[in-house]
């Protein structure tokens, strides 16, 4: 039933003799074959292209060059097919402690090259990619959040934040980071809002993360400096106030060869609480000024900015749960996209677009012409995504409409989802047309913020790329999906 | 009832009058009236003869401006801390330092404290948990000094704009000067008969004793409210002892080192006094144990003749303790004589008594007035002039031998909440210092 929902294996290169060969040679990879399921066991990570690992049941990565599993374990999660981020992964580690990280990316450490002790999950997974598999979509977009939603759902439990040193902020989300350029926490942390303001996801408190104002890291160090000159080299010392005399001072004036005599009457202390007691704590710094509380300041080790503590910015490091409506999405693969989206005036459908993106490579290749392709992102607070629940539709066409009012005549535009617009700009050169785009963003970011009740937190992201004679409509389509990823 | 007591006054014949009122008249009013006032006369004639050594002093201070370390130690002064530094603000001279200690206050103290040191209106507060007392708290503001010169005030202190400019200048005039005191006046006189009081005792008794003593040299308390001492020598004492009456403590202990101690009557801090009769009992009960505690016990060695004997010194406790100990227990068996000899006229002998004490009062009060730099807010204490005469002869003469019949024979200071256990039972353990 597993194998029937997956057509494209088909296709799939068969294991040979040559593969069964490999399987006893530690230096190669090797095809198991185990109740059925071909799981590929990679040792060499040198020739192995990811696309191609669509063609088994599941993977097993040796543990050996724990980078390379990683980087190999990110390139499997970001690919943009279910087929190769869904897959059932495991480590082969035999006694190696796994980089906590790399085993979240992972489904499960290994101790033997076979699947059989977590069979029944890889089942599991590979039932709801078939699930998955079978529905047709032409999601873009915010793809990532349908790409996570799919994730949990195939693999049936929540994202947990990882504490690691490898992630920018402390507390990792692997799958996330896998799929995020440049690590763009601050989308991380907008996603995964979005994605609990839209019902997708629900949350459980953790942790909480403090991170850099600037740079948004979580490798912070706290320190006390001075109120007066801001020195760090402090020192902190219990004064002694001795009863007898009554006389209080720091205990280094006190301490005389190993012993606590009073500097005053020359008596020695035997007995706190009863010669003496210790009432406060007074600080030194190296410039001699004296206090009782230093301030503390902030120093990003990643950005080397230094800040006060009120700059840190409080993060919510919580686990992510898919909800019922989440599952749905996730099966459905839709989103939001509704079958019957109502689309804004001016707007072809989606494959009309297509048909149009075909001509327009078709008539590149017979002329010497440019032709740009814009995507437009609507990344909207999630305050402003709740303000609009209701009439998100009604709300997105109004801003799409705004857009057409701006297009030339000739540019063909199309929604994706609900917050991605595409448009072909037919004889329109890469740079001039990202210019006007840009200038068309700020506009409707400016009409967002300030006429159609939304936040400064609303953004609205753009890019254009050229497209080429020798692109086929399905690779720009791709470009697209990639370049939207970071949002 | 007045005619009675004129015709009793016209009845006695010489003999009697001394026979009755010879305390009065061999003791109280030689000293506190022929001796004080013409003491008092030769102080002003002094200044005005040094006024050019003033003027010449004034020059040297304002040429070098020393940093000045103002310590105000307290236990939940919170509230009195900003009027504090409002009130140095407006001082001629700024270059000091403000240090608060606050000694395990349980109010709002830290906070009050902490912002004001953080808005940087105050240099250093520091903050003990546990309370020490005063003297520790003020050791610990001294610890961290810089300034050349000390002040030390309470926090419900406020002084006059010229205030810190006039009590430093005094050390510029005699380099062996190692403290200075400042003038105390009653800020809240109006409160109640008992603040009116002591605001007219404050005038009349405590700053002419002073410049009396002063200029005798043999002046021995530098208030805790407003004084000034050179850091080195203080830091060379030890700082202050344990209270109570660690004010004239660490002033003997001065005088014992062989530096001058001056009064500055021009150098005005205004105080805030008890306000009933019974808060100040318990304040005069402290101060006049501390006579016992201090000039008769551990300063006793000044009675001595030895190696560091002065006559200044031995001068010093000997008035303090001929005038207010002895006499006092003479004035105890005076009264007894009186009571059991003129058991039926012992009203009209009183009453005769306050009318010739009254009569002196306003005499001293009009003379005082007459060099007071602040004559027209204290005039209106002549309303009050009949009332000194119960104050001081009867009221404060009670307290008085009631603190030291407790101290002599029962060492109540120790037993004073004042100070805490931990640091008085130590100190009546280690010889009772």
């Amino acid at each position: 039933m597993i194998k029937k929902a997956f057509a494209y294996r088909e296709a799939a290169p068969s294991v040979n003799k040559e593969e069964k060969k490999a399987a006893f040679d530690r230096s190669k990879n090797a095809v198991l074959n185990e109740n059925g399921l071909d799981v590929l066991l990679v040792r060499n990570f040198d020739d192995l292209r990811v696309p191609t690992l669509a063609a088994y049941d599941a993977i097993i990565l040796q543990y050996q060059d724990v980078e390379r599993v990683y980087e190999l374990l990110k390139a499997v999660r970001s690919s943009s097919f279910e087929e190769i981020y869904l897959k059932p992964c495991f480590i082969l580690a035999y006694e190696a402690h796994v980089d906590p990280v790399v085993e979240q990316l992972s489904d499960g450490v290994l101790t033997e090259p076979s699947i059989l002790s977590h069979f029944a999950k890889t089942e599991n997974i590979l039932e709801a990619m078939a699930e998955i598999a079978d529905v047709k979509t032409d999601f873009t977009g915010r793809k990532l959040l349908l790409k996570l939603m799919r994730y949990l759902y195939s693999r049936q439990s929540p994202l947990v934040p990882v504490p690691s040193k490898r992630s920018h902020t402390g507390y990792a989300f692997p799958f996330l980071e896998a799929n995020v350029k440049n690590y763009e926490y601050e989308e991380i942390f907008h996603l995964l809002e979005a994605g609990v303001q839209r019902g997708f996801l629900s949350e459980d408190f953790v942790d909480v993360m403090h991170l850099c104002s600037k740079c948004n890291s979580g490798f912070i160090n706290y320190r006390e400096v001075c109120p007066k000159c801001n020195t760090r080299k402090l020192t902190a010392q219990n004064t002694i106030h001795h009863f007898v005399c009554g006389n209080v001072g720091p205990e280094s004036d006190y301490k005389e060869n190993g012993k606590l005599v009073c500097p005053k009457c020359d008596r020695q202390l035997r007995h706190i609480g009863v010669d003496y007691d210790k009432p406060s704590l007074v600080v030194e710094c190296e410039n001699g000024h004296i206090f009782q509380e230093p301030n503390m300041e902030t120093f990003c080790f990643n950005c080397h900015s230094v800040g006060q503590i009120e700059d840190i910015v409080e993060q919510p490091a919580n686990e992510y749960h898919l909800t019922a409506s989440g599952a749905e999405t996730a099966l459905s693969g839709k989103a939001k996209v509704k079958e019957e989206q109502k689309l804004a005036d001016g707007f072809v459908s989606l494959p009309v677009f297509r048909t149009f993106l075909k001509l327009e490579i078709e008539r590149l290749k017979l002329n010497d012409i440019h032709t740009t392709v814009s995507y437009i992102s609507l990344l909207l607070s999630p305050a402003t995504l709740k303000k609009h629940e209701d009439n998100y539709e009604d709300f997105r066409n109004d801003l799409g409409t705004l857009l057409v009012e701006q297009l030339k005549p000739s540019e063909i535009a199309t929604m994706l989802d609900d917050d991605v617009f595409l448009v072909i700009s037919p004889e329109g050169e890469e740079e001039p047309t990202k210019q006007r785009f840009k200038e068309i963003c700020e506009r409707i970011t400016g009409v967002l913020v300030n006429s159609l009740d939304g936040n400064k937190a609303d953004r609205v992201a753009y890019g254009s790329f050229e497209v080429e004679a020798d692109n086929e409509s399905e690779s720009v389509m791709m470009q697209i999906n990639e370049k939207l990823k970071v949002f | 009832m007045w005619e009675k007591v004129f015709d009793y006054f016209q009845s006695l014949t010489t003999n009697d009058f001394i026979r009755i009122y010879w305390y009065l008249f061999l003791i109280e009013i030689p000293r506190y009236l022929f001796f004080d006032y013409i003491i008092l006369v030769l102080y002003y004639l002094k200044r005005f003869s040094t006024r050019h050594d003033y003027r010449r002093a004034q020059n040297r201070f304002w040429t070098e401006q020393p940093l000045i370390s103002v310590l105000a130690p307290g236990k939940n002064e919170g509230k009195n801390i900003y009027k504090l530094v409002k009130s140095l603000e407006a001082q001629t001279y700024q270059n000091y330092e403000i240090i608060i200690v606050d000694d395990g206050s349980d109010d709002d103290t830290p906070i009050i404290g902490r912002s004001l040191e953080k808005a940087g209106l105050i240099d250093l507060f520091i903050r003990n948990q546990v309370r020490g007392g005063k003297a520790s708290a003020a050791n610990l503001a001294l610890r961290y000094a810089k300034g050349k010169y000390i002040l030390h005030l309470d926090a419900d202190s406020s002084l006059d704009r010229t205030a810190i400019e006039r009590i430093i200048t005094r050390f510029y005039m005699d380099d062996e000067i190692g403290c200075v005191g400042g003038n105390l006046k009653v800020r809240n006189a109006k409160e109640s008969v008992a603040a009116t009081m002591q605001g007219i005792e404050y005038l009349m008794s405590i700053s002419v004793g002073r410049m009396i003593t002063s200029y005798l040299g043999i002046y021995r308390i530098i208030s805790g409210a407003f004084g000034a001492f050179k850091t080195d020598a203080l830091k060379r004492i030890g700082g202050w002892d344990i209270g109570p009456g660690l004010d004239g403590d660490v002033t003997q202990k001065f005088r014992k080192m062989g530096y001058k101690v001056a009064f500055e009557d021009r150098a005005i801090c205004l105080t805030s006094v008890p306000t009933t009769f019974k808060k100040l009992a318990k304040q005069r009960l402290r101060w006049n144990k501390s006579i016992v505690r201090f000039r008769l016990r551990k300063h006793i060695d000044v009675f001595f003749p030895n190696q560091n004997f002065t006559w200044a010194n031995f001068l010093a406790s000997a008035e303090n303790v001929l005038f207010n100990v002895v006499f006092a227990f003479l004035w105890l068996f005076y009264m007894i004589d009186i009571i059991i000899h003129f058991p039926e006229t012992l009203p009209l002998i009183i009453a005769v008594k306050l009318v010739i004490y009254t009569f002196i009062n306003y005499l001293q009060f009009f003379a005082l007035l007459a060099v007071s730099e602040r004559w027209k807010q204290e005039i209106w204490f002549l309303l009050y002039i009949p009332l000194k005469s119960i104050y001081n002869g009867y009221y404060m003469r009670i307290i008085r031998l009631m603190a030291y019949i407790k101290e002599m024979y029962f060492y109540s200071s120790y037993k004073d909440a004042w100070n805490p256990a931990k640091t008085s039972d130590k100190a009546l353990d280690h010889g009772k210092l």
